[in-house]
């Protein structure tokens, strides 16, 4: 099967599971409501050749380096063609923001009004503003080109890192292949975003520091400048990676623990500190507002995962997504798939850790850390059961894929490649890992949320946006004012209506705006808090941040809206508002000033 | 080639592209100079720069060899941003080009200074060797449905079953006139016919228009002082009840 699947039949099979994801999409903003299966298909397609080839025995290094950067970019591309037109999902338009505001003043840190904490790591947007004006691309094509880049470091970093920690080429190349199977890798981790950059660095420095401790201790002098950079420029991208880099590198400094026959010196800690003061510095100096962001959501996290454990509170339903994401939920398959792909990574992290236990020899810190981060993975997958904590778990597990990567590349898999004879041992690592990938998918996502949905649809020849495009387009053109808004709508408006945004839960809007009657408190909190314009959205969509912006459908395209009462609008016209615009479930009010 | 030659050539490229992205107005040239100017030859440069003295043991493997390349092409643009962002101009193409030659360079000129004394090293990249023409067509094939799934999936489609909308708006008139604006656009799918019925101090205004998808149209009525509102309601033909409605206060005209 390996011999006749060569690199270039390979790539061409990859690239039909390209051609079907695009149409599955395609049907999807035709609201034509393709079966999800076809989807799965085109992804399936993507994964099984390069995995059917990796398992070989007779690559070379170039070749399997060629798979890993294929199979990274493919998905990628799965990603890019669910928002052709625009960034989209999730945190993309925050990031968005900062970089069209870098390309419009020419420097970073402008303040961002919905996520203020994004302006204070101005990595991905000065990094994004040399791309877009160097080009002259907008900063959706320099985004694009950039996270590309970022994509292929990324699984050339983590097959460089699994190589120097295990050695086989082999069980590098698969065990990259396995990081796939993170929930976030098909959407999250290539959105428009900064953990999408830091994560390649973060890599990239953990790969270096294992081929660092590989050399003798008289040559390591010069891995010292690329380390130094790296940990330089993580900071001021993303906290939580450049924090995750700081424990990291404190952990490849532990020199003993007899127990686990550990073999290291401990010369990653001046890295260690030097990571550590640098993040201290950036904290202080710049970005102090990440410990307001940070706090709320671990404090929820340790509170929630104490009320599930006591059983003051009841547990999380799997497969239910964000508490924002909305529309159908999984299909019954999907769901086992989204089971499967849990299973198998655990049970492969516990059949690896029974080899790795009895393995003879002394083992190198690296090798150690992987392991330990498999063995963690799976408590913080137990996190998905608690409310607070599903956010965290799902984060975490960003860090703690690549020691799952490690282990199932290294012992599981390698191990069936090794079963030359019986075919059918070779087919079932291939449908094994295509299974752990199709399902991490599932478990990431609301299958709402995976597939492309229309902002932008044809009608007698003209483009036609959604509504939430539409009324920030439309409010581009009104008096500079802060603007009250439900999730769905505050996006776009802070991206193309140029206006600073309140939403969620600054100044109350989410409850304020859900509410049927106007609480006597909400206007002058709102004028203290100088918003000029209010925005009311009946949908119940409105407060989601990833589906709430698409062309709604009717009941052959999918399923029907659901709609707040009438009173959540009219609550302001019985207060005397001016209502300036409406798109039927879309009213902008004005609450002060001339509109 | 000769190593010496592998850093004046890169060098050569650098300022090459640059001068491209200073002098060439055309984005899809401006783009074929960027993408090695910005996210391989700094990488490139240090990479040499950085492990130009050492024996096999010390130097990086060829997979980091990549890595490296890519991240501290990265890691450039990242500390540029923040380097640039000190200057009175800030981020603009002539300094972003600028930057990116002079680390270039720089890095250049350490690894020819510094190999001196070192061995010649293996090529970063790996070598396209036994490349045949049947699979150099294949790798074409697989390239061109690749780029076609994508540019397919960025095709502009008819959305049979989307809802459409009708947007209705009321502003203050700009110009000297007291009066309001008063626009609809019909993000229907299908031709629209609508009424608007303008009410402002006890006076009454009817106007009709016809819509095709993506058409909008706007009426500026002259309104004079009085309490109340001006009131904008919109119909659909057919339709008896109210489509849409819209309100401004007088006082703030």
């Amino acid at each position: 099967m390996t011999a006749r699947l060569r690199f270039p039949q390979v790539a061409v099979l990859v690239a039909f599971g390209l051609a079907i994801v695009s149409a599955v999409d395609c049907l999807s903003r035709a609201t034509l409501n393709p079966p999800p299966a076809l989807y799965w298909l085109g992804v399936g397609l993507i994964v099984a050749p390069v995995v059917v080839r990796m398992l070989g025995g007779d690559l070379s290094l170039g070749e399997r380096l060629a798979l890993v950067v294929t199979f990274g970019l493919a998905l990628y591309t799965v990603k890019l063609m669910r928002d052709p037109f625009a960034f989209t999902l999730a945190d993309e338009f925050p990031h968005a923001y900062n970089a069209q505001q870098a390309l419009i003043h020419h420097h970073l840190y402008t303040p961002n009004s919905f996520l203020p904490v994004t302006a204070d790591f101005p990595g991905l947007a000065g990094a994004t503003s040399a791309l877009a004006q160097m080009t002259g691309m907008s900063f959706f094509g320099a985004g694009t080109l950039l996270l590309a880049a970022a994509r292929v470091t990324f699984m050339l970093g983590l097959f460089t890192l699994l190589l120097a920690a295990g050695g086989s080429p082999k069980a590098a190349g698969l065990g990259t292949l396995v990081y796939a199977a993170d929930s976030n890798f098909l959407l999250w981790q290539a959105q428009y975003a900064y953990e999408s950059l830091a994560l390649p660095l973060f890599v990239v420095v953990l790969a270096c520091a294992a081929e660092r401790l590989r050399c003798p201790p008289g040559q390591r002098r010069s891995w010292a400048i690329p380390l130094a950079l790296m940990i330089a420029a993580l900071v001021p991208t993303h906290h939580m990676t450049s924090y995750a880099t700081i424990v990291l590198l404190l952990l490849l400094s532990i020199t003993r623990l007899p127990r686990l026959k550990l073999l290291n010196d401990g010369s990653t800690l001046p890295f260690a500190a030097l990571a550590l003061l640098l993040a201290a510095v950036w904290l202080v100096s710049v970005a102090s507002i990440t410990v307001g962001y940070i706090t709320p959501v671990v404090g929820q996290a340790i509170h929630s995962v104490y009320q599930t454990i006591t059983r003051e509170a009841p547990p999380r339903a799997l497969f239910s997504g964000a508490s924002n994401q909305s529309g159908p939920g999984n299909t019954l398959y999907e769901q086992a798939l989204g089971g499967l792909s849990v299973l198998l990574s655990v049970t492969a992290v516990c059949v690896s850790l029974m080899r790795a236990w009895s393995e003879a020899g002394r083992r190198d810190v690296v090798k150690i850390l992987l392991i330990a981060a498999s063995v963690l993975y799976i408590p913080v997958m137990g996190l998905r059961f608690v409310p607070a904590a599903w956010e965290t778990s799902v984060r975490l597990t960003d860090f703690l894929s690549i020691g799952v990567a490690f282990v199932v590349g290294w012992f599981p898999l390698e191990a069936f490649a090794r079963l030359t004879r019986p075919w059918f041992a070779r087919s079932t690592a291939v449908l094994a890992v295509v299974l752990m990938v199709v399902g991490g998918a599932v478990n990431g996502w609301s299958p709402a949320s995976r597939i492309a949905k229309p902002t932008r649809i044809l009608a007698a020849g003209r483009a036609l946006d959604s509504p939430s495009f539409a009324v920030a387009n439309w409010i581009s053109r009104l008096p500079r004012g802060r603007v009250v808004a439900p999730e769905a709508d505050a996006e776009p408006i802070l991206l193309f209506g140029g206006k600073p945004v309140a939403a969620g839960a600054t100044l109350a809007a989410d409850q304020v705006l859900q509410m049927n009657a106007l609480p006597t408190w909400a206007l002058p909190l709102w004028r203290r808090g100088h918003v000029r314009y209010v925005v009311v959205d009946r949908r119940t969509d409105a407060t989601s941040e990833t589906d709430g912006f698409y062309f709604g459908t009717d009941a052959a395209g999918g399923y029907l809206e659901p709609r707040l009462p009438q009173g959540v609008a009219s609550k302001f016209g019985r207060a005397h508002l001016s209502r300036v615009y409406t798109s039927g479930n879309i009213s902008v009010y004005v609450l002060s000033g001339r509109p | 080639m000769s190593t010496r030659r592998i850093d004046i050539l890169g060098s050569a490229l650098a300022l090459t592209c640059a001068c491209t992205i200073w002098l060439v107005p055309w984005v899809p040239v401006r783009f074929v100079a960027v993408v090695p100017l910005a996210l391989v030859l700094p990488g490139h440069a240090m990479v040499r720069a950085i492990f130009a003295q050492g024996n096999g043991e010390s130097q990086p493997t060829r997979s980091m060899q990549l890595a490296l390349v890519l991240a501290l092409s990265l890691v450039t643009l990242i500390l540029g941003s923040l380097l640039l962002d000190l200057m009175p101009g800030g981020l603009q193409r002539f300094s972003w080009a600028a930057l990116l030659v002079a680390v270039t360079i720089i890095a250049y000129g350490f690894s020819v200074r510094r190999r001196r004394l070192a061995a010649p090293d293996a090529s970063v990249l790996p070598r396209l060797t036994d490349l045949r023409i049947g699979s150099a067509l294949l790798m074409l094939l697989a390239l061109v449905i690749a780029v076609g799934a994508f540019l397919g999936s960025r095709l502009l489609l008819p959305a049979p079953n989307a809802t459409g909308y009708t947007q209705l708006w009321m502003l203050p008139a700009a110009g000297p006139v007291r009066g309001v604006e008063i626009g609809i656009e019909c993000d229907q799918l299908h031709l629209t016919r609508y009424r608007v019925m303008i009410r402002h101090g006890g006076r009454l205004r009817v106007w009709r228009v016809d819509l095709l998808p993506g058409r909008k149209a706007v009426l500026t009525v002259p309104v004079r002082a009085s309490r109340g509102y001006v009131t904008a309601t919109l119909y659909r033909q057919h339709f008896k009840r109210p489509y849409r409605q819209v309100r401004i206060a007088n006082s703030t005209l």
